[in-house]
C-alpha cells in the first residue's frame, strides 16, 4: 500500500468503533472516529476523508442518510460505505439513498455483523476505485 | 361546520328532471360541485370517474335501481356517503337501503334546508371516517416500525459481541495481544449483560401492559417504600459521589397500589437522578398532598434534558444522544415502564428540566385517605 488513507468511521456503538477501527488500523489505514452525526459534522468541517463508513441508525432513524448526504455535498468524490444491522429494506429512508434528485448518497452497503476480511476488502475496493 | 378547503363533489342521480335541477341548484348554492345523471348506469359511470364525496340517489328509477346503485357504489369506494331520496318512504324500504350501505334517506317532498342538513351530516360522517382511517394507518406504520426498532435494539449488543468473537477467531495471537483479548472478553461480558437487562426491562414492561405487575391495590405509605429504595441505591450514589436526601414524614403520602410496581417506579426515577447527575450533585425527594392527590418529586442537579427531548423521554427505547450522556449505558425502557405503572395506578408523571442545571420528575397519584389497617 502506498500512502495512508484517512477513513471517517461513524457509529453510535463504542464496541463497533473499537472493532472496526482496530481492523482498519491493522490494515494500515488512518481512522478518525465519531459517535454521532453531530460529532461527524464537526470533523468534516476541517477534515476531508478518503472514505466514510456510516452506521445508519446513528442518532435518529434516518440521520445516517442525512449524514451521507452531507458528506457527499461537502466532498463529492469521497466514497460512502453504509453499515447497518438491519436488512436494507427494513431501513426507513433507504429509498432516500439515491435522494430525490437522483444523486447517490452512498456507494456501498454492508450488513453487520461483518467478517473482518469482508470489511477490509470492501474498504479496499472503495478506496482503489 | 368546518368545511375542507377543497371543493367537495356531489353526484345526483334521479330520472326526474325537476328533481335533478332543484337538488343541483340547492347544493351548488351551498358551495358544492354538483354533477347530475338521469339513470343508474350513467350515474355509476360518473361515480367511478368523479369519485364524489357524496351521492344523492333516487330509489325508484327505470333500469338500474337505486338499491343497486348503493351496493355498486360501495364496491367502487366504501367511503362515499350515499343519501337516498324516495317517494314512498316505508320503514321497511328505509331499513333495507341503510342495510345495503346508504347513510340516510330523505322522503319526498323535502325542503332545501332538509337536503342541506342531511348532506352536511353525511359529509361530517365521511370526515370522521377518513380521520379514523388515517389514525389507524398511522398506528399501523408505528407498529411496523416498532418491530424493526425493537429488533434493532436487541441486535445491537449481539452484533458487538459477534464482532469481537470473529476478530479473536480470525486474527492470530500475534495480531491480538493477550491483554487486548482480555479487554475484549470483558466487553463481550458487558454487552451480554446489557442484552439481559433489555430483556428483563422488556418483560417488566409487558407485565405492566398485560396487568400482571400492578396486581394489588393496597394502602401503601410511600415514605418507608422510598426509604428502602434509597437504601438499596446508597452504594451506587456513593460511587458516583451523589448525595441523596429525602424529607418525607411518615403516614402522609399514602396511595393505593402495588408495593412491587411502586418500588420499580421510584427505583427507576432515583436511579436516573443518580445516573444522569454529576460528581457532588444532589438528589432530593419531596412530597406534597393537594386536591386529593399525592405528588412525589425527584429533583436532581444533573445534566438536565433539552426541551425537544423531554416529550420523547417516556417512549420505549428513547435515550438522549447528547455527548454528555453518551457514555452512560441503559436500555431506554426505564421511563417507559414508569409511565405505564403510573397510568395503571390512575396517576400521571411529568418532567420539568433545564439543560445543564437539573431535572425534576413528578409522580402524581390519587391519595388513599383510609386509615392504616391495624
Ligand atoms: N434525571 C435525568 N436527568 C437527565 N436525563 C435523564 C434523566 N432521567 C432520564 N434521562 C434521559 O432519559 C433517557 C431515558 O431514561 P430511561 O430511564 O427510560 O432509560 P435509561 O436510563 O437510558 O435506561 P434504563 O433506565 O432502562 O437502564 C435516558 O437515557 C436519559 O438520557
Ligand atoms: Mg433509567
Amino acid at each position: 500500500m502506498s500512502e495512508k488513507r484517512r477513513i471517517l468511521l461513524v457509529d453510535d456503538d463504542v464496541d463497533i468503533i473499537e472493532q472496526f477501527s482496530f481492523l482498519l488500523r491493522e490494515a494500515g489505514h488512518d481512522v478518525i472516529t465519531a459517535r454521532g452525526e453531530e460529532e461527524a459534522g464537526d470533523i468534516l468541517e476541517s477534515v476531508k476523508p478518503d472514505l466514510a463508513i456510516v452506521d445508519l441508525m446513528v442518532d435518529h432513524l434516518d440521520s445516517g442518510f442525512v449524514l451521507c448526504r452531507r458528506i457527499k455535498d461537502l466532498y463529492p468524490e469521497t466514497p460512502v460505505l453504509i453499515v447497518t444491522s438491519n436488512p436494507p429494506e427494513a431501513n426507513i429512508g433507504m429509498d432516500a439513498a439515491t435522494g430525490e434528485d437522483g444523486r447517490f448518497v452512498h456507494d456501498a452497503f454492508i450488513q453487520k455483523p461483518v467478517e473482518p476480511r469482508e470489511l477490509v476488502d470492501a474498504v479496499q475496493r472503495l478506496l482503489s476505485s | 361546520m368546518n368545511r375542507p378547503d377543497k371543493q367537495q363533489t356531489i353526484v345526483v342521480i334521479d330520472d326526474d328532471y325537476v328533481m335533478r335541477l332543484s337538488c343541483s341548484k340547492i347544493l351548488a348554492k351551498a358551495g358544492f360541485r354538483v354533477e347530475t345523471f338521469e339513470d343508474g348506469a350513467q350515474g355509476l359511470e360518473g361515480i367511478a370517474r368523479l369519485r364524489p364525496d357524496l351521492v344523492v340517489v333516487d330509489l325508484k328509477m327505470p333500469g338500474i335501481s337505486g338499491m343497486e346503485v348503493i351496493s355498486r357504489t360501495a364496491q367502487i369506494d366504501p367511503a362515499i356517503i350515499i343519501v337516498v331520496i324516495t317517494g314512498y318512504a316505508t320503514i321497511s324500504t328505509a331499513v333495507e337501503t341503510i342495510k345495503s350501505g346508504a347513510y340516510d334517506f330523505l322522503p319526498k317532498p323535502f325542503s332545501p334546508d332538509e337536503l342541506r342538513l342531511i348532506v352536511d351530516r353525511g359529509l361530517e360522517r365521511r370526515r370522521l371516517l377518513q380521520e379514523t382511517q388515517r389514525l389507524e394507518m398511522e398506528r399501523e406504520l408505528l407498529r411496523r416500525r416498532f418491530v424493526t426498532f425493537v429488533s434493532h435494539q436487541l441486535k445491537t449488543p449481539l452484533v458487538a459481541i459477534h464482532q469481537y468473537l470473529d476478530a479473536m477467531r480470525h486474527l492470530g495471537d500475534v495480531r491480538v495481544t493477550a491483554d487486548q483479548r482480555q479487554e475484549w472478553i470483558g466487553r463481550c461480558l458487558e454487552r451480554s449483560d446489557e442484552m439481559l437487562a433489555i430483556i428483563k426491562d422488556w418483560l417488566t414492561l409487558s407485565k405492566v401492559e398485560s396487568g400482571h405487575l400492578c396486581t394489588e391495590r393496597k394502602r401503601i405509605d410511600l415514605t418507608p417504600l422510598i426509604r428502602d429504595v434509597l437504601k438499596a441505591l446508597a452504594e451506587v450514589a456513593a460511587a458516583k459521589g451523589v448525595h441523596l436526601a429525602a424529607e418525607l414524614p411518615e403516614n402522609t403520602y399514602c396511595v393505593r397500589g402495588d408495593r412491587n410496581s411502586l418500588s420499580v417506579l421510584f427505583d427507576n426515577l432515583i436511579s436516573n437522578a443518580i445516573k444522569y447527575n454529576r460528581p457532588n450533585g444532589n438528589v432530593t425527594i419531596t412530597g406534597q398532598v393537594r386536591e386529593g392527590d399525592v405528588t412525589i418529586s425527584v429533583t436532581d442537579t444533573g445534566i438536565g434534558i433539552a426541551p425537544e427531548d423531554q416529550q420523547r423521554l417516556f417512549d420505549e427505547f428513547y435515550r438522549v444522544k447528547a455527548r454528555s450522556s453518551a457514555s452512560t449505558s441503559g436500555t431506554g425502557l426505564g421511563l417507559a415502564i414508569c409511565r405505564r405503572i403510573v397510568s395503571e395506578l390512575g396517576g400521571r408523571i411529568d418532567v420539568e428540566s433545564e439543560a445543564n442545571t437539573g431535572s425534576t420528575f413528578c409522580v402524581r397519584l390519587p391519595a388513599c385517605h383510609e386509615a392504616a389497617a391495624l
